[in-house]
């Protein structure tokens, strides 16, 4: 057992390649053809709902669980049917999963142990590991003994101190409380970088797909419905499920009634026509169906003075609002009884709104975006 | 704020003490008819086998017991019994336990059908089934000369194997179901996270497994060996006579020979006996587990 065949290879370099990976659970649907290439020391979040697959995806590359069809390759060499000890992959489980019978350096040192490697070595790495997610005191404590941040330290540097190919997050922030969740984005983030190490990460929280990562990959139904950066899935969502999914969204239903030099007219209810920008990638006719996102905060308030003149508008009567620290939210309605979502930066110059109140909000045709045509 | 603070204190303590003593109070009266029990059915008796075994203020009682080798060799077999019995079922009974709290709900359901069918039945018709099977004429015999595996039946029966066979097959479900509870308690991913990390299969079940479910382990072996240091149907029926237990050595005393005196100090042997093993088995648990 000493002579472990999965002794940290020196050559770390972590390329994932995922190539039509499908699995079903009798008949339901978990992996859908799922193709996804990562490139070494990229961070990639996979972002869905629960029961969109995710878990599934992790366990398969993970080596937990086993692929119908499609295959699993890391630097180029297949791992489908690998045996999960000998991947060489980290993974910081939903819990933790640390062993409740170990101290908190035994559980670090596991695996370099089950690598066979000498008392020395192990205790010299344990206590780098330690000192790098700043434990360095905790190393004879029990899991037990250690509140739920420091938990998740141990098992991050569990994860990484055996310098696995890949590293793999399975929502791991889901039982911290808010501040240290974002405590700990950063330094996972610090750490990530140091150690250059290819890196999957699963959430089912949007906001934290944004902050962490190079890349998100958004998943929906066993299928990735959208890859790119935050940037591109937030501004420019390519259905409507993440539109709705990604942040708070306004999903306009209308009919494409003109067309110009790459803008479009929609008409919607009650002969509101806004203007939006077309799409190279999506062709419209005039007549077509189509669905228009605008996000909340980029509405701006016509009524207060020095707004900046825009080409949409939209009047109606207040039905909701909200004081949310940053932002004051409304929620009012036109008279053809088309519900907007808006969020007003609040301060002492802004104006406030009761329900019942009539309110103007406008927005620039760049702010919208044409998401789907039919 | 001192002020109030300092005339509400004695007033809320007062308050706590009566609620402590109606809890308390309540739990005794709960209790009450257990207690009863267990001082007229087992408390009594016990003092009295205590106060016989003691008779007219000499030991010569336990000196018999205890000198003279006979009652000593005894002992030692009734404990090399238990020792064996309390091993095959450990050995059995991980597997069997371990299945069962790992398999798919229907097979856990068949699985305990299996296991707890022979609680659910007399240790006398169980004992009786194994004599229709090991017998001189039995099952197993009529099986072997039939198919030509034996000429002569083979004997079984009346033996110290047919002991352990019998006392096996009656404590199996007690080494079963405490393991069974101590895997059911393990994380799930903590052997998925033990093999990601390297472990071969192997390794994940004496790193993971065997620590974690030592305690269940524990109370098994303890339970089985306990249990079967005083055993006396099985072992009176399946050995013939020819394999004394200690409980046995007991009630001949007082059944043949009207020795209340002697039987009552091998009781009291037998029960100090078995408090120490049980002490022991817990004190080596405690020090394993640190605390």
């Amino acid at each position: 057992m000493s002579d472990h065949p999965a002794r940290p290879a020196t050559a770390q370099a972590g390329r994932l390649d995922i190539e039509g990976v499908s699995k079903t659970f009798g008949d339901v649907v978990a992996l859908a053809d799922v193709d996804l290439g990562i490139a070494a020391g990229e961070f990639v979040t996979i972002l869905g709902p629960s029961g969109s697959g995710k878990t599934t995806l992790l366990k398969v590359i993970a080596g937990f669980e086993t692929a119908d069809s499609g295959s699993i390759r890391v630097d180029g060499s297949d791992v489908t049917d690998l045996d999960p000890a000998l991947r060489n992959i980290g993974m910081v489980f939903q819990n933790y999963a640390l062993f409740p019978h170990l101290s908190v350096a035994r559980n670090v040192g596991y695996p370099l142990a089950m690598r066979g490697l000498a008392k020395g070595e192990i205790a010299k790495r344990v206590g780098e590991a330690l000192e790098m997610v700043e434990l360095g005191g905790m190393a004879e404590r029990l899991p037990k003994q250690l509140s739920g941040g420091q938990q998740q330290r141990v098992a991050l540097a569990r994860a990484t101190v055996f310098q696995p190919r890949l590293l793999l997050l399975d929502e791991p922030f889901g039982a911290l409380d808010r501040k240290l969740r974002d405590q700990m984005q950063l330094e996972v983030r610090r750490l990530q970088r140091r150690l250059g190490l290819t890196t999957l990460f699963i959430t089912h929280d949007q906001e934290e797909a944004l902050i962490m990562s190079d890349r998100v990959a958004v998943m929906a139904k066993g299928r990735l419905q959208q890859v790119g950066p935050p940037l591109e899935i937030y501004e420019a969502p390519a259905n409507p499920f993440i539109a709705d999914f990604i942040g708070e969204s306004n999903i306009f239903s209308g009919t494409i009634e003109a067309r110009g030099d790459g803008v479009l007219s929609v008409g919607l209810a009650g002969g509101l026509s806004i203007q939006v920008p077309s799409r190279l990638d999506l062709a419209a006719r005039v007549g077509q169906r189509a669905k228009v996102m605008v996000r909340p905060e980029r509405f701006v308030d016509l009524n207060v003075g020095g707004a900046p003149a825009t080409v949409n508008r939209i009047d109606g009567l207040v039905a909701e609002s909200a004081y949310i620290g940053v932002s004051d939210k409304y929620r009012f309605a036109t008279a053809a009884g088309l519900n907007v979502l808006v969020r007003l930066p609040s301060g002492p110059m802004s104006r406030r709104y009761r329900p019942g109140e009539a309110i103007a909000a406008g927005f620039h045709a760049a702010d919208a975006r044409l998401i789907e045509v039919d | 704020m001192p002020l109030w603070s300092a005339a509400s204190t004695p007033r809320l303590d007062a308050a706590a003490a009566a609620g402590r003593f109606r809890v308390e109070f309540g739990a005794l009266t709960l209790t009450l008819p257990a207690l009863l029990l267990l001082l007229g059915l087992f408390v009594l008796p016990l003092g009295r086998l205590f106060a016989l075994s003691f008779a007219g203020g000499s030991l010569e009682w336990y000196a018999k017991a205890l000198t003279g080798g006979l009652y000593t060799t005894i002992l030692l077999r009734t404990f090399e019994i238990a020792a064996i019995v309390t091993l095959c079922c450990l050995v059995i009974g991980y597997p069997v336990a371990f299945l069962l709290a790992t398999t798919t709900p229907a097979w856990r359901a068949i699985g305990f059908a299996f296991v707890m069918l022979p609680l659910w039945t007399s240790v006398l018709v169980r004992t009786y089934a194994w004599m229709v099977l090991l017998g001189r004429n039995g099952i197993i015999n009529r099986l072997l000369i039939d198919s030509g595996l034996t000429e002569q039946p083979l004997a079984m029966l009346n033996s110290k194997m047919a002991v352990v066979l019998g006392m096996v097959h009656v404590m199996l479900p007690f080494m079963i179901l405490p393991i069974y509870s101590a895997v059911t308690r393990i994380d799930p991913d903590l052997p998925k996270a033990a093999r990601g990390l390297g472990a071969s299969t192997l390794r994940v079940a004496t790193s993971i497994y065997l620590p974690l479910t030592l305690r269940g382990i524990v109370a098994g072996v303890t339970l089985v060996f306990v249990v079967s240091l005083g055993f006396y149907i099985t072992p009176a029926l399946l050995g013939g006579g020819k394999v004394l237990m200690f409980a046995m050595v007991i009630e001949q005393q007082v059944r043949e020979f009207l020795a209340w005196n002697f039987a009552g100090a091998l009781s009291v042997i037998l029960l100090a006996v078995t408090l120490l093993a049980f002490w022991l088995l817990n004190q080596g648990v405690a020090r394993r587990l640190g605390d």
